[in-house]
């Protein structure tokens, strides 16, 4: 046993042990994930200052020149439009339809873990395979959405909806929505599940009637939650990319083309890096909106 | 709120029904004959007499689908397996070591969150031509792994903080060292978490297509999702077959997902939302 006096420095130098020891078990993943994704995409953005392609396959510095040619292509904007409607209409619809699943699952009935875990399958299928059930099912000739709505007298005769631009962006946004919804409601009841019983119980002895409680109890209790799971959500329709490529290919006539489809087609279709990279820029600034949000806001909260 | 909750079940139990009925359809239509596939009114129910197998045999003869299926289980076991141990470590770290490296380390990892698989994989392609891991399985796994660790960290992380640090440090006091203290009690302490982690790794791992597709060329190193997409031909597309495929690559996460569903929800809530 050390005499109490000795002892007071060396708890100083154990802490800075720790702290050594913190700094190294932090080191590896750092140093592996500085190596293999972060020095990658830095790499990625210079890349749009070069003319890279098959031709030149040597990086060539061309200043803006990657930047000018897509403004000159005028192909851009449209496919940021497309990005953009893709990105709010999959966004709103999971967002609303989440909530609302999960309020239901709230609630105390019989079944409720099983319809839960049950509901929770969409998510964990392999993206691709939700979007070419969603492509059967909207298959133009043998899809049981048209064999239902003509039945129902909704429709005279079969539509192609992945033919069409309207069909098809409703398409991708119906696959997208249905594989994120479980994510979404699972977010909304951990969100749920926190609020103390007795606000509801208070209120409901004041006289509120359902829907006050949901708008003056549930809402502002989920508020935090909801700008999380809002732009998660965003971020994650804005990267989404293997539904849209398995389900349509981009088309028709690039009416679904979205900025991460026209990044891969400019890379590995075309073979010019350059310009891909350029796509990459402007749909990383795209992305760099919401993501600031999301970091501040966990970032307040912590 | 104010119905019965009987009332409750059997609308929780229909929406529950409209949810799942796209992957119902899937397995109705894998069971089905082509003609009754091929019909302009496809029956809801499938009739049992004509139920067949056919499309599941089909797909073994005709596609290696059995080739794809140990491609895509080593790809996703080892991406899980390294992305483990390292956001284990990482995890345990950014708890238990409040310093401002490893707010900055959080923070970086928490960013990557923002980038896009799409974009990552140009630089990789590039890295991995120069390495020579292009077309290799292993490479594959390097590269499920590497878009694994951050969140699995932050997963990792909010499950540590869970666990009070005064247990370690009364370890140290009896004589272990920190790393013994770590390994015996607070990485046993964390099994849900490390079921959790395993579990996104795996989905991640076992869905990735963007990576499989692109850095990957040979049919005899191809994976379940590229796969599947080479049903759809040029000019028609084999639906029954189609199904059948899919409805088998659900086997294995629908297994896991029975197992570790609790830990997962708990733990993708945990990390996403609250620190």
């Amino acid at each position: 046993m050390l005499p109490l006096s000795a002892r007071a420095p060396q708890v100083g130098g154990l802490k800075r042990a720790e702290a050594r020891f913190g700094i190294a078990l932090v080191a590896l993943p750092l140093a592996a994930f500085t190596a293999v994704i972060l020095y990658p995409f830095v790499d990625a953005l210079r890349l749009s200052l070069y003319r890279y392609t098959l031709m030149t396959p040597q990086p060539v510095f061309d200043g803006l020149r990657n930047f000018e040619r897509l403004a000159e292509d005028g192909e851009i904007g449209p496919i940021w439009v497309n990005t953009v409607v893709f990105v709010v209409a999959t966004t709103a619809a999971t967002f609303v339809l989440g909530l609302a699943w999960a309020i239901i699952l709230n609630q105390p009935f019989r079944g409720r873990t099983i319809i839960r875990s049950a509901s929770l399958l969409p998510w964990v299928l392999p993206s691709t395979v939700t979007a070419f059930i969603w492509a059967w099912i909207l298959n133009a000739q043998y899809g049981v959405l048209n064999a239902a709505l003509l039945v129902a007298g909704l429709i005279d005769e079969p539509i192609a909806w992945l033919a069409t631009p309207e069909g098809a962006m409703s398409g991708v946004v119906l696959a997208k929505t249905w594989l994120s919804v479980p994510l979404f409601s699972a977010f909304f009841l951990a969100g749920l599940q926190a609020l103390p019983l007795e606000q509801v119980e208070a209120a409901r002895i004041d006289g509120a009637t359902n829907g006050q409680v949901i708008r003056h109890v549930v809402l502002p209790h989920l508020r935090t939650t909801m700008v999380v799971t809002l732009v998660l959500g965003a971020m994650g329709n804005l990267q989404q990319f293997d539904v849209i490529y398995a389900m349509t290919g981009g088309g028709p006539v690039r009416a679904t083309t979205v900025l991460s489809l026209e990044v891969r087609r400019q890379a590995f279709e075309n073979w010019n890096i350059g310009l891909a990279s350029a796509v990459g820029v402007i749909w990383f600034l795209t992305i760099a909106g919401p993501a600031y949000i999301y970091l501040r806001s966990l970032f307040r909260q912590g | 709120m104010q119905r019965s909750p009987v009332g409750t079940t059997v609308l929780a139990t229909l929406i529950a029904a409209f949810i799942l009925f796209p992957v119902y359809w899937m397995v109705v239509t894998s069971l089905l004959p082509t003609d009754i596939v091929l019909s302009r009114d496809p029956p809801l129910l499938p009739p049992l007499s004509a139920i067949s197998l056919q499309a599941y045999a089909d797909v073994f003869e005709r596609k290696p689908l059995l080739t794809w299926l140990v491609n895509t289980l080593f790809v996703t076991l080892g991406s899980v397996a390294v992305a483990l141990v390292i956001s284990t470590l990482a995890g345990y770290s950014l708890s238990r070591f409040r310093t401002r490296g490893q707010q900055t380390a959080g923070f970086v990892l928490l960013l990557s969150k923002m980038l896009p698989p799409t974009l990552i994989v140009i630089p990789f392609f590039i890295m991995f031509t120069s390495f020579g891991l292009i077309d290799s399985l292993f490479g594959l796994m390097l590269a499920n792994a590497a878009v694994g660790v951050p969140f699995a960290s932050w997963l990792m992380k909010g499950f540590f903080d869970g666990i009070p640090y005064e247990l370690e440090q009364a370890a140290m006091i009896d004589g272990c060292s920190e790393l013994g203290a770590m390994r015996r009690i607070a990485v046993p302490l964390c099994r849900p978490g490390i079921a959790a982690s395993a579990v996104y790794l795996g989905i991640v791992a076992w869905a990735d297509f963007v990576f499989a597709r692109t850095l990957v060329s040979q049919p005899a190193n191809w994976v379940l999702t590229v796969g599947l997409q080479s049903f759809v031909g040029e000019h028609s597309v084999d639906w029954a077959m189609l199904m059948a495929a899919g409805s088998l690559s659900l086997i294995p996460v629908v297994i896991l997902f029975l197992l570790l569903e609790p830990f997962l929800v708990s733990g993708m809530t945990h990390g996403a939302v609250a620190n």
